[in-house]
This record gives C-alpha cells, sequence and structure tokens, in this order.
C-alpha cells in the first residue's frame, strides 16, 4: 500500500492501547509500512465511557480504508486470558506474529501517603501486568519460531522519578526489568526486547503537567510548553516501529528516548561508585566512612523536567514550529 | 549510649528473608515486625525505619513461569510494601520522620538469567522507593538495597541498614545500593547518556544509522552475578 520501503512490510504486530494517543499513531504509521496490524484497545470513548463506536473499530477502520491490514480486539490487558487470546487471534487473522508493543497505559495521580490502593493497584494492573500477560503469551510463540521483538512503553516518570506517581513510577520501573529479562533469557533465541520512553502530548501528559504547573519555574514551564509542541503522538511512531523492525536488529535490552525531534541511548541502573572490604561491613565503619565516600555520586532527587531542561530543538515539520 | 534506634521489619515467617530482623537486631537495633495484613502499628513505637522485604521468587525462563506464581508474587511483594510502607509513612510523618529501606533481590537487579520474576518485582519496587523518596522529602527517606539471601550477606546488610536509619545515613533518599559481604556499590540510575537530533524527523534508515553511530555506547545486560 505504500511506496516506503520498510522492513516491516507484511510483518504481524500487537499493539495494546491502540485506539489513541501514541497507540493509534503506532498502528497508523505501521500499517501504513504494510504491516499487519492487531489494534487492542478496551473500547471506551474519550469521555471514558462505553462508546458506541468503539476506539479500536475506528482505528481499525481507517487502516482498511487505507488499504492496509488490521483486526480490532477490544479485550482489556488486565484479563489474564488476553494475552493468549490476542496473540490467537494475531496467528488466526495474519498466520503470524512478529512484534508485540506493550502500550496500554492509565494514570492515577496522588501523593504517596494519600494514595488510595485502590490507584496503586489498577495502575500497576494495566501498565505493568497486562504487560507481562501478553509478553508471556507472545514469548511461547516466539520461542517456536525462534524470533520476534517486543518493545515497551517506559516512561522518564519511572526511570528518573516523578512526584505524585508512585504507582506510575513502579509500574514503568517494572516494564523495564520485564525487557531485560525478554532480552536476557530469550534473547540468545533470537528474540529482542527494547524498552521506549516517549515524550508526547495527550490527555494523559496533560493531566500531569496541570497537576505540576506550580512547581516550575516560568523558563521550566516554556521549556515543557516547546517540548510537548514538537512531540506529537506521530513523532513517537517511527521511532517506536524502527525497534520492533528488523532494522534493529542490533538492539536487544536497551531504553531508548525520544522526544520531538531528539532521540536518547539511557543507562541502566548499574554500579557507580565501589567499596570493597576483606573484613566485611559494620555499622560504625558505615556510618565513618560511606557518607563521605558516596555524596559526590548521589543520585539527586530529581525530576523528569529537571534532567530534560532544555527544549528541544525545532525540526523541519509544520507541526515542530 | 544513646537509645537503641527503632526498626520495624515487614514479616516474613518463613523463607530465606525472614532470618534479617535478627541480623539488623544483633548489629544492635530494637526490632518489631510488621505483618502483612497489619493495619497499624504500636501506638508507643514509632519507628525510626522500616524494612520492607522480597518474597521468595521462582526462577525459570520468562516463557516457562507461572503466570498465576507470578501474579501471586507481585501481589504479596509489591501491594504490601505499598501498603505497609504507606502505614509506617503516616506515623513517621506524625514525628520526627524515618527511613524507608526496600531490601530487594540482587538476580532481580542487576539481574541475572531466567530470574524475571525476581527482576519485574525488584524493578518496580526500586520506582516505588524513588516516588516515596520525591513524595516525601525531607521528613522520609526511601531507599533500595539488593543483596542475596545468604548469612553473611545477611549480616552485611544489618550493618547498611542501621546506617540508613540512623543521622549519618540522612543524605541518603532516593538511591539505590547493593551489597555483598565484601562489596557495597551504589547504583547509578538510567539517564540519557547520548542525546541526538534531527531536523527531518526520524525514519527507518536514519535510526538504523544512528543506532549505529551508538553502537558503542550500548550498555551491556549485565550476566550472573557479574556487576557484584
Amino acid at each position: 500500500m505504500s511506496p516506503i520501503s520498510s522492513t516491516l512490510a507484511g510483518k504481524a504486530v500487537i499493539v495494546t492501547g491502540g485506539g489513541g494517543g501514541i497507540g493509534r499513531a503506532v498502528c497508523l504509521h505501521m500499517a501504513r509500512l504494510g504491516a499487519h496490524v492487531l489494534v487492542n484497545d478496551l473500547g471506551v470513548s474519550v469521555a471514558g465511557d462505553q462508546s458506541s463506536a468503539r476506539a479500536a473499530d475506528v482505528v481499525v477502520g481507517d487502516i482498511v480504508a487505507a488499504g492496509g491490514s488490521a483486526v480490532a480486539n477490544t479485550m482489556s490487558v488486565t484479563d489474564k486470558a488476553a494475552g493468549k487470546a490476542m496473540v490467537e487471534q494475531a496467528m488466526d487473522s495474519f498466520g503470524r506474529l512478529d512484534i508485540v508493543i506493550n502500550n496500554a497505559g492509565i494514570i492515577r495521580m496522588g501523593a504517596y501517603d494519600e494514595m488510595p490502593e485502590s490507584d496503586w493497584r489498577g495502575v500497576l494492573q494495566t501498565n505493568l501486568y497486562g504487560a507481562v500477560y501478553l509478553s508471556h503469551a507472545a514469548a511461547r510463540q516466539f520461542v517456536r519460531q525462534n524470533s520476534g521483538a517486543y518493545v515497551h512503553m517506559t516512561s522518564a516518570g519511572g526511570l528518573i522519578g516523578s512526584t505524585k506517581q508512585t504507582n506510575y513510577g513502579a509500574a514503568k520501573l517494572g516494564i523495564v526489568g520485564l525487557s531485560q529479562t525478554l532480552a536476557r533469557d530469550l534473547g540468545p533465541l533470537g528474540i529482542r526486547s527494547n524498552c521506549i520512553a516517549p515524550s508526547s502530548t495527550s490527555r494523559m501528559t496533560e493531566l500531569t503537567d496541570n497537576a505540576r504547573k506550580h512547581l516550575m519555574t516560568p523558563e521550566a514551564l516554556e521549556n515543557l510548553r516547546r517540548a510537548r509542541l514538537a512531540s506529537v503522538p506521530e513523532h513517537m511512531a517511527p521511532v517506536i516501529a524502527f525497534l520492533g523492525s528488523d532494522a534493529a536488529s542490533g538492539l536487544n535490552g536497551q531504553i531508548i528516548g525520544a522526544r520531538g525531534s531528539e532521540l536518547y541511548l539511557y543507562g541502566h541502573p548499574s554500579p557507580l561508585r565501589g567499596l570493597s572490604s576483606r573484613q566485611g561491613w559494620s555499622a560504625p565503619w558505615l556510618e565513618t566512612n560511606l557518607a563521605g565516600a558516596w555524596a559526590p555520586f548521589i543520585t539527586p532527587l530529581e525530576v523528569i523536567t529537571d534532567v530534560f531542561n532544555w527544549a528541544p530543538v525545532p525540526g523541519s515539520s509544520p507541526t515542530d514550529s | 549510649m544513646s537509645q537503641k534506634l527503632r526498626i520495624l521489619v515487614s514479616a516474613a515467617p518463613t523463607g530465606p528473608w525472614s532470618a534479617l530482623a535478627g541480623r539488623i537486631e544483633a548489629a544492635g537495633a530494637e526490632i518489631r515486625h510488621l505483618a502483612a495484613d497489619a493495619t497499624d502499628i504500636p501506638a508507643e513505637w514509632t519507628p525510626d525505619a522500616f524494612v520492607t522485604l522480597p518474597v521468595p521468587h521462582a526462577t525459570a525462563r520468562f516463557d516457562q513461569l507461572d503466570l498465576d506464581a507470578w501474579e501471586a508474587a507481585a501481589d504479596a511483594e509489591l501491594n504490601t510494601r505499598f501498603r505497609l510502607g504507606q502505614i509506617v509513612a503516616r506515623r513517621m510523618n506524625e514525628g520526627a520522620g524515618g527511613a524507608i529501606i526496600h531490601i530487594i533481590a540482587a538476580d532481580g537487579l542487576p539481574g541475572a538469567a531466567e530470574a524475571g520474576t525476581s527482576a519485574i518485582l525488584s524493578y518496580a519496587s526500586a520506582g516505588l522507593s524513588r516516588g516515596i523518596a520525591l513524595d516525601l522529602k525531607p521528613g522520609i527517606r526511601s531507599n533500595t538495597l539488593a543483596l542475596t539471601p545468604d548469612a553473611a550477606s545477611l549480616d552485611a546488610a544489618a550493618a547498611m541498614i542501621v546506617f540508613l536509619a540512623g543521622e549519618q545515613g540522612a543524605g541518603m533518599t532516593g538511591q539505590i545500593a547493593a551489597i555483598t559481604p565484601t562489596e557495597l556499590q551504589l547504583f547509578a540510575q538510567s539517564r540519557p547518556l547520548r542525546v541526538a537530533h534531527s531536523d527531518g524527523g526520524w525514519d527507518e534508515a536514519s535510526l538504523a544509522a544512528q543506532i549505529a553511530r551508538w553502537s558503542p555506547y550500548l550498555p551491556r545486560l549485565t550476566e550472573n552475578g557479574e556487576a557484584l
């Protein structure tokens, strides 16, 4: 359907949360490059209630109308049976499964000491448990065929830290643990797993931005405004699609970030400042020595806007201006 | 000597982690246990520190993990850390603050083969710890300490916990560390190592070229125990 040459042509992909935001942009982009797309979305409207035209069906309709190949799935990723069902549906519909994109996510903000346990569980179940269920079902298929690729949405909110989001931060760092596991366990079988930390503009980010405006300097707020302007979901889609494609065959177990026209390579959590002892550790020795030895190497209690404290350089696309 | 540190430890009646509380007591602290279903802590006993423990994790290649067992472990470990941490944090907020120390398994972070349950729950626990540190600063500190639950490592961890709970540990919050009987490591956390910009946007070919330029800098996955 497209003159653009891509290694994604003919591949089959599952995208969770594909009905809106980044997920929708990824579905449309990958279909345009010739991939068969299973669009999973729970089927709630923008207002959050049940809508007559479900989000997944709308995206599938758009893809098919443009000459592409797609099927809809409206199961909740939090349903443990959904992972297996989606893999089976992809195999039945397309005869193959090559890529899984764990994108579905929700947000429930609140300071830790005030957060209802239901908000903790809800975010963990959608953003982490859901990704584990689908990854597990897909792993069995990928191991059978000795090929496959995962792309998982992590977030700077988990990698760097974020206030009022212990639930989201735990889920998004947990996703990194999931991705490292898949990369380590299944990499030798020809299966790849990578994370993407996208920065984009959506209802989700508007919510978090509004909640933090009072914490930011005017300069930081302006940087954030420009970053959001540069970061429409359509800019994330090529990066996410690339990570799932054979063109990224050299990447496994990595964390890539994207914001507007910028691309980031993230480090892994890893030992930075070591101390050795032949006779073992005692509390008095640590009390005398450790604070001084470690102070220069402490990771500050910073948040996303402290680390990304510059506005992205505008790109040439009209949406970047 | 000043009054003993009061350290509350999430209850682990059995399993390899259950011995830690006794080792902390041997290191000089006063210990109480907090049951997983606790709704409050003793009124007259505000702790200086709270230690949350992992549950034992099954090991298998990820595709061979039992999903029901994974879910049970995730619920038991993550929800317990969240709920008990909240109870303790609210009490600490009423007093002089305190320290929360999340003990995680070293096969989860930095990582090991066939340790998927441990990795997912350890990383998630580190994310929770970082969030607590950000939300409840400066009164409450929260750190993550990785180790294997053998006797010598538990002794080492006990010394570290006493350090973190005390005045000299006041500068430590939002950190990840790992300890063995002979090694102590402060971790770097994930930050951008390289930044690239493309004013024409990105496509498959330009992304592949950029990744190739970055290939000397790609972090390597740690193998079993390698990082320590």
